[in-house]
């Protein structure tokens, strides 16, 4: 009996011992969620738990950041309720799912908890049935007319450009290829053809030499990620390519900047994901503290070009980009 | 006297694990003991419950099923789908897919009896093959219903109170129709037969193998079930959801007392096991620890109430 109760009060203890210390908070301290679909294992994450951290030591509040390791939306809504019951001051979640979404968050709001939205919010035709009270991501329209406009000098009236796709039906990737049509079109009566690369390098790489071979008058590509960028660098590497077809590209990744840096891609879009952790947490604060009403903070306003390829690089390597 | 036979039950060491992380997160956030936080709880709790159910019944009769994640996936997935795209009638989907659940399960039994080869093997096997299947159903999109399907509402979106979704009855009712079907009828006893001496219990007019089959069509058709409940309480379903309800339901099933290798093991004490690791999911995120713990406390918690009881059983037998 007496081990039995030696083992229960180990447990206890080890329970008690692994409290991170954090039990002694003090009653009125604020707090603040930010919510992910996935967590700080991977990389892009990790970024805007960064932000979430810095911005809880820059207001001296709790800014906690919680996602679950992989994409797991059940396990999400469960911790967006979990912080609804801690009575969090407000709670920034990305709306990973917009049908899951609706109710937790109307409930939320109901039981007077501000709630915004981050990264990523409901598609165009369910807009306002998630009654979040801001929007702080890249708006992936806009940032598809500003990765054309950064092109748009280099290009000849009426040149033909084609948008390599790699995940068709994606939402995200067909909103940025919607502006960057848009203003190819409409700004310089240019050519854009969307081309269905897949996400299989092999593949991509053959889809694009059998365009280029039968358009060889095309005068840019545009890749919507680091999936499409990749092999499209690769080809423009192999086929001596470099300087004869321009090539914009969206998101960070090594291979991305080298390439900038390289002269084989103009630039690429970041959506600079440390400000989706920071400014939610600002925004929240804010409204917590003066009830000043969260705005939409458009985040996509990050463009990477050869000047400021090094830079970032090494942003990128301290978890801020 | 008393207090003996109290400790002779296996549901003692998860019991005793839920009241320690009770008192820890309670005591860290008062706001942990509130009807709220209960109800996210047994929320949360209800789906892995009822999929532990399933296992723990398959376990006590001596088989393993680590397919549940994919069959739990695959059959909310198919609901979604013959609901949005093939305008079904939603009560009929719901009894075929639970049939399809009930295949995958009779499929899981029939290989493994057929072939002798452990279940671990065979349902490691179907895990793999059934989450290809999901993934293929939608090229890896998730699917949702966005219509007021009233039988979705039925299955786990309405709140009966509060937070409690109604998923928790159903949960609640199925551990109750387990728990006496496995303590209070003479098909409960062949399982403890079947699952414990094999050889004993069909000496003794037990049929093994139809226990053993019956056992895998139940755990298939609680986690489609499970799928179902989900589907119903989120709206959506995605082919990558619940790849780690395997493990953590067989972890539910082993803190509750369920043994690995078959022959003993509780409902009660699956069912309490997976309202500990709720709590702990929920309790992490209220005390704002990394979520990443979640995982590091129930390996803890297994290995702390499996200890546990195995001292509470030497115990016992000291003083007998």
């Amino acid at each position: 009996m007496k081990r039995l109760v030696g083992l229960v009060l180990v447990l206890c203890c080890a329970l008690v011992l692994g409290g991170f210390g954090s039990a002694t908070l003090a009653a009125d301290e604020m707090t603040f969620y930010v919510i992910a679909h996935a967590g700080p294992g991977d990389p892009f994450w990790a970024v805007v738990q960064r932000g979430v951290q810095d911005a809880g030591k820059a207001l001296g509040v709790r800014a906690i950041f919680e996602g679950p390791a992989g994409y797991n939306v059940p396990e999400q809504v469960a911790m967006f309720r979990a912080a609804v019951e801690a009575k969090a001051n407000g709670i920034a979640t990305t709306i990973s799912d917009a049908r899951a979404w609706a109710e937790p968050i109307k409930e939320a709001r109901k039981r007077g908890i501000p709630v915004i939205a981050i990264n990523c919010k409901e598609p165009e035709e369910l807009r306002g049935t998630i009654p979040y009270m801001a929007y702080i991501g890249m708006d992936e329209y806009e940032a598809g007319k500003m990765a054309a406009r950064q092109l748009l000098p280099k290009l000849k009236k009426g040149a033909r450009v084609v948008v390599a796709i790699h995940q068709a039906g994606h939402v995200g990737l067909e909103a940025r290829a919607k502006g960057i049509t848009e203003v190819i079109t409409k700004e310089i009566g240019g050519k854009v053809d969307k081309l269905d690369i897949t996400q299989d390098a092999t593949q991509a790489i053959g889809i694009l030499r059998s365009y280029l071979k039968a358009n060889p008058d095309t005068a840019a590509i545009f890749t919507l990620g680091p999936l499409g960028a990749i092999p499209t660098i690769k080809m423009i590497r192999d086929d001596g390519l470099k300087g004869k077809v321009l090539m914009v590209s969206f998101d960070l990744d090594p291979t991305v900047i080298q390439a900038i840096s390289d002269g084989i891609c103009e630039g690429t879009v970041d959506q600079q994901q440390y400000l989706q952790g920071y400014m939610a947490v600002v925004e929240l604060y804010l409204y917590a503290k003066y009830k000043l009403n969260p705005a939409d903070y458009d985040t996509g306003r990050g463009f990477v070009t050869a000047e400021t390829a090094d830079a970032v690089a090494s942003l990128v390597k301290q978890g801020y980009r | 006297m008393r207090i003996k036979a109290l400790l002779g039950h296996r549901e003692v060491g998860v019991a005793v694990a839920l009241v320690v992380v009770y008192v820890v997160f309670m005591s860290m956030k008062k706001e942990f003991l509130s009807a709220g936080t209960l109800g996210d709880i047994v929320t949360v709790a209800a789906e892995l419950g009822t999929v532990a159910v399933g296992v723990s019944f398959l376990m006590i009769a001596g088989e393993m099923d680590l397919s549940v994640g994919s069959n739990f996936a695959l059959t909310g997935m198919l609901l979604a789908m013959f609901i949005t795209r093939f305008s079904w009638n939603p009560h009929l989907a719901f009894v075929v897919v639970l049939a399809c659940a009930a295949g995958i399960g009779a499929l899981n039994g029939l290989v493994t009896l057929s072939a002798r080869i452990p279940s671990f093997i065979t349902t490691l096997g179907a895990m793999m093959f059934w989450r290809g299947v999901a993934l293929y159903l939608t090229q890896g999109w998730p699917i949702s219903v966005f219509a007021d399907v009233p039988l979705l509402r039925w299955l786990g979106g309405a709140k009966v109170y509060h937070t409690f979704h109604i998923s928790a009855v159903w949960w609640l009712i199925i551990g109750a129709v387990f728990w006496v079907t496995l303590q209070k009828t003479a098909y409960g006893n062949w399982v403890f037969a079947t699952g414990g001496k094999r050889a004993a219990a069909r000496a003794l007019g037990v049929p093994d193998t139809r226990v053993k089959l019956v056992n895998f069509i139940l755990a298939g058709v609680m986690a489609g079930l499970a799928g179902c409940l989900q589907l119903g309480r989120m709206g959506s379903m995605s082919p990558v959801w619940g790849q780690d309800l395997p493990l953590e339901a067989i972890a539910a099933a082993v803190v509750g007392g369920n043994s690995l290798t078959g022959g003993v093991g509780s409902i009660l004490g699956a069912m309490l096991g997976a309202v500990t690791m709720a709590s702990i999911r929920i309790g992490l995120v209220m005390v704002g620890a990394p979520a990443y713990w979640y995982m590091a406390f129930v390996g803890f918690i297994v290995v702390a109430a499996v200890a546990l009881n195995v001292r509470l059983g030497e115990v016992i037998s000291w003083h007998r």
